[in-house]
């Protein structure tokens, strides 16, 4: 390739025209390589497949929750194949995945070399004066006027007026327009690389920090952005202040939702209020180089304790937080005008009466103990539950083992899991479907089955033989299927579903893990409806150990807990981007580029005749408004547009 | 059919919209005639390919230029009458109110570009998306129809902006979709028919089927040419208002990668149609790929996953 002659260009995609090969020479091995390279990753075809594949790769996080491996685990019902699949790709978290950014790394290869080769033949062709063709080859072009009394002169002043840049050529002139816009997609290339730098740049330098604020408590800007610094970004450091919250609220809609809520913040530095500024959604404060933006709002506060005459206080995080109850819920009833449901833990027959959609808590039932308030009352008849598993029954290598399960509900499956078991070299866990089903031995590492077991059968894992002796029912470890309640004096039966399926959520400032009353616990309390209970659940399950109201008291084992009420917190989030300018910058200029292309650049060549004159022209797209155009230019100095093509007829249709 | 099943400013719930309103009842009317005469606009241009006489074209051409009226009668009566509840008011505040805007956007774009082309095969292709997009969007449960408050975040101007862009791009690409899966048909078509024989190909075809295809490919181009820029102006709005809101400018939400998708789709296009062996029928199949991807981002997306446009349940 390098000593032969020049390739022909097969079509548009292999751009390298003869200015440039003459540029590429060099030594011979390297010019071949050079010449590869290039020329494979010029490729236009190249840049179709890369921007397909980048578009298909997108579509997976739109499908597949972002967030972390657990996000996989807890998607709709799909095999553990599929799921070790999906984790094994990171498809938890795509658009940071070493494959897709390597992917987008090979686009703006591509990118760079595409633009690299057309970027200066391009340019100079943009910034060129239109070129002279001689007489056979402008009659050649795919349109042609004729003119039969108007001189090329007339023409040409035409064009003029029409903005047309015209020079004279040879027996005629030779005139363009739009010809700058040749350019667009250069200028589009060039502001995406902008987009890239910008977005490496913020990668590199950016931080953001989100942090709640309760009125009274301030926030050390520069605290906070010296910690991105020892975790090894360059991010800038802002000077010395801090920022206050003096006060937070909300306006609501009449139907009670959130219309906008508001922080009034003061910046202090050396110790002096510099500025006090009220922020909300869409309005945020700029200091000195950081921005504060109003970002969310919840509720913290803390809830006392007092166990054996010893009183604790325990501070709620106020993290906000989001945790599926577990356990079973009724239908839906109503009281009066309000819709609720009564919710248990799967355990018992403790019932809790909670409003319909919004959660809010109106009391327990419990047999013997009917719930009363509002002039309605809800007593609990009975419980209808299904009989379950409660443990496996194994012969492991000669020995029996008996292996409690607990249900798979959190991994969104129907039946029951066992904790870690080593059978050998392999640690695996159970899966049961139910009571005396075939059941799979899953390998804990992979989340990959090994293998199925069926009553009786013995299979050998990890290199010990494994046989499977049955399951062991627990008479209501199914979970309750159905409850008889009295409602105001009516006696009832509805039917129960598991709350896992159904997606309920309590959502709001959730604690750390803390020990209450032996049990290790999370509280959690819900920031909407205002007047929503405080949970306490049990850290394990998420089942609800006790809803409280402001005030209200509870017991879990032999501890006492009060909780007064919520405190409201203000949540907001600081951010430094060098990167931005630079963003937006790549932003104006693809916006800039991609409109550019609304442009067409038009040719013309006027050649004189003795009687009259001709026009052969040309339109890089287009050619029907072209044709329409040219048509209209030319029609009051008695120009004939040839039907020469088919377009006419179609055009005229 | 009434005018008060179109009346899609039923507010009765809040109690913040009369219904009795000459205004709300004028909005139904007005959905209505747009409806009308863009279907009597859709007979006229059938009935000018099929009969090849000029006047139903024409009248045709008349019957869309009065829908673009009425349509933009209905925004602008909406919008007066909407502005007394709410001050912050933008005729895009729920889905049927969206659509309706894309009617428009539709009318208006085919009365600009069709004056270049004048062919009543575009007229048949806006006419008879007009008729069928706002027969599905009367279908459409009142609760996508009401308008609902605006959530903290959508409080801004930059709604109008970014909103606004997005749907006319859609607009564009609509049109662009009914040229290429015309030009399909006419393409496929014509590869069925070629292997009989020459004779068969002459006498079945109308002679100027290449022009036609042709002239289909540059519609699909140009609509691409002039949805692509929008597309990309609105998805960029959308990151500087994300960034004036939330303090970042993109975070792979579901909604906002959508649009990166289609507009990756139809940089696609753009560029396949520069390859020789990609123009034409594979070209073509990009566009409807793109388009494909518009209406899952505008509509899909809502029931894919949660995410940041979850409010766009109603967008």
């Amino acid at each position: 390739m390098a000593d032969g002659p020049s390739t022909p260009a097969t079509d548009d995609s292999a751009p390298l025209d003869r200015e440039q090969e003459a540029e590429v020479r060099g030594p011979e091995a390297w010019v071949t390589f050079r010449n590869g390279f290039i020329s494979f990753w010029a490729s236009i075809k190249l840049a179709v497949v890369l921007i397909c594949a980048i578009a298909a790769a997108s579509t997976l996080g739109t499908i597949v929750p972002q967030g972390g491996p657990e996000d996989v685990l807890a998607l709709e019902e799909m095999s553990l194949r599929t799921r070790e699949f999906l984790i094994g790709i990171q498809a938890y978290n795509v658009y940071y995945s070493a494959w897709y950014l390597t992917l987008l790394g090979l686009f703006f290869l591509n990118l760079a070399v595409c633009t690299y080769v057309r970027v200066w033949p391009r340019l100079r062709f943009a910034l060129a004066r239109p070129r002279d063709l001689p007489i056979p080859a402008r009659d050649h072009m795919p349109d042609q006027v004729r003119f039969a009394d108007a001189t090329a002169d007339q023409v040409a002043q035409t064009l003029r007026r029409r903005g047309y840049r015209v020079f004279p050529a040879k027996e005629g002139f030779v005139a363009d327009r739009n010809r700058l816009f040749r350019f667009a997609a250069m200028v589009v290339h060039l502001g995406l690389f902008m987009i890239l730098i910008g977005g490496i740049t913020a990668g590199l330098t950016g931080y953001k920090h989100s942090f709640p604020l309760l009125p009274g408590e301030s926030m050390p800007t520069r605290k906070a952005f010296e910690d991105a610094r020892t975790r090894g970004r360059l991010t800038p450091l802002p000077d010395d202040f801090k920022v206050r919250l003096d006060k937070f609220w909300t306006t609501r809609y009449p139907d009670g939702s959130v219309k906008q809520f508001y922080s009034t913040l003061s910046v202090i530095e050396d110790g002096k209020a510099m500025l006090t500024r009220t922020i909300k959604v869409n309005e945020p404060l700029e200091y000195k180089g950081t921005t504060y933006y109003q970002s969310f709002y919840g509720i913290g506060g803390e809830i006392l304790t007092v166990a054996r005459g010893i009183e604790s206080r325990i501070i709620l995080g106020n993290q906000s937080a989001s945790t599926k109850l577990q356990g079973f819920i009724t239908q839906r009833f109503t009281l009066g005008k309000q819709e609720v449901f009564a919710y248990n833990t799967g355990k018992g027959d403790h019932f809790e009466i909670l409003t319909f959609p919004m959660l809010g808590y109106l009391g327990d039932a419990r047999p013997g103990q009917a719930m009363t308030g509002g002039g309605h009352s809800v007593a609990v008849k009975r419980v209808l539950a299904r009989p379950g598993v409660a443990s496996v029954r194994l012969n492991v290598g000669g020995k029996p083992l008996v292996v409690p399960v607990e249900s798979a509900s959190r991994f969104k499956m129907q039946g029951y899991i066992t904790r870690q078991i080593v059978f050998g070299s392999r640690k695996v866990f159970l899966f049961v479907p139910g009571p005396d089903q075939p059941i799979q031995v899953v390998d804990l590492d992979s989340i990959a089955s090994l293998g199925t077991l069926t009553p009786g059968a013995r299979k050998a894992f990890g290199g010990v033989g494994v046989r499977f002796d049955g399951t062991v029912q627990d008479a209501a470890g199914g979970g309750p299927v159905a409850a008889e309640l009295v409602i105001d004096g009516q006696a009832q039966v509805l039917r129960m579903v598991e709350l896992e399926r159904t997606g309920f959520r309590v959502q709001g400032a959730a604690s750390d893990p803390v020990e209450i009353g032996g049990r290790d616990v999370v509280v959690m309390q819900s920031a909407e409806p205002p007047g929503s209970p405080l949970w306490i659940l049990d850290a394990r399950d998420s089942t609800a150990l006790a809803v409280m109201r402001p005030g209200e008291r509870a017991d879990i084992g032999i501890t006492q807990v009060r909780w007064d009420g919520p405190v409201w917190f203000s949540g907001l989030q600081t951010k430094t981007d060098p990167g931005l300018p630079v963003i937006y910058a790549g932003f104006l200029i693809v916006i800039l580029g991609t409109m550019m292309g609304l442009f067409n650049h038009e040719q013309l060549w006027v050649t004189a005749q003795d009687q009259g004159c001709r026009v052969g022209a040309k339109v890089n797209r287009g050619r029907f408004t072209f044709r329409r155009h040219l048509g209209k230019l030319f029609g009051s100095l008695g120009g004939q547009l040839l039907d020469s093509s088919p377009l006419e007829k179609g055009a005229a249709a | 059919m009434n005018g008060n099943e179109f009346a899609s400013l039923d507010r009765q719930a809040t109690g913040m919209v009369d219904p009795q309103n000459w205004m709300v009842i004028l909005d139904g009317r007005l959905v209505l005639a747009t409806l009308v005469l863009a279907g009597l606009a859709t007979l006229a241009f059938i009935l000018r390919l099929a009969t090849g006489k000029a006047m139903p074209g024409r009248i045709g051409q008349g019957l869309l230029g009065l829908a673009a009226l009425t349509s933009l009668g209905q925004l602008i009566d909406r919008y007066a009458y909407m502005i007394r509840i709410d001050p912050h008011y933008w005729p895009l505040s729920n889905l049927f109110e969206s659509v309706m805007f894309v009617v428009f956007a539709i009318l208006a774009i085919h009365l600009v570009i069709d004056r270049t082309y004048k062919a009543p095969g575009f007229g048949l292709v806006s006419a008879g998306l007009v008729t069928i997009i706002i027969s599905l969007a009367s279908l459409l449960p009142p609760r996508l129809r009401d308008a609902s408050p605006l959530v903290p975040s959508l409080q801004s101007y930059w709604i109008k902006i970014h909103v606004t862009l997005m749907l006319v791009s859609y607009a564009a690409f609509a049109l662009s979709f009914v040229a290429a899966v015309l030009y399909l048909f006419f393409h496929y078509r014509n590869q069925f028919l070629q292997p009989r024989s020459i004779g068969a190909m002459a006498a079945r075809q109308p002679e100027n089927h290449t022009a036609l295809m042709d002239l289909l490919d540059e519609l699909t181009y140009r609509l691409i040419m002039l949805g692509f820029p929008i597309l990309a102006f609105g998805i960029i709005t959308g990151g500087l208002w994300a960034n004036h809101a939330w303090g970042t400018y993109w975070s792979w939400d579901p909604k906002e990668t959508w649009a990166l998708i289609t507009w990756l789709v139809y940089a696609a296009y753009l560029h396949a149609r520069m390859s020789r062996d990609w123009q034409g029928a594979k070209a073509a199949w990009f566009a409807v790929a793109g388009f494909v991807s518009v209406l899952i981002t505008y509509l899909g997306v809502n029931y894919l996953a949660t995410g940041l446009h979850t409010y766009g349940k109603l967008l």
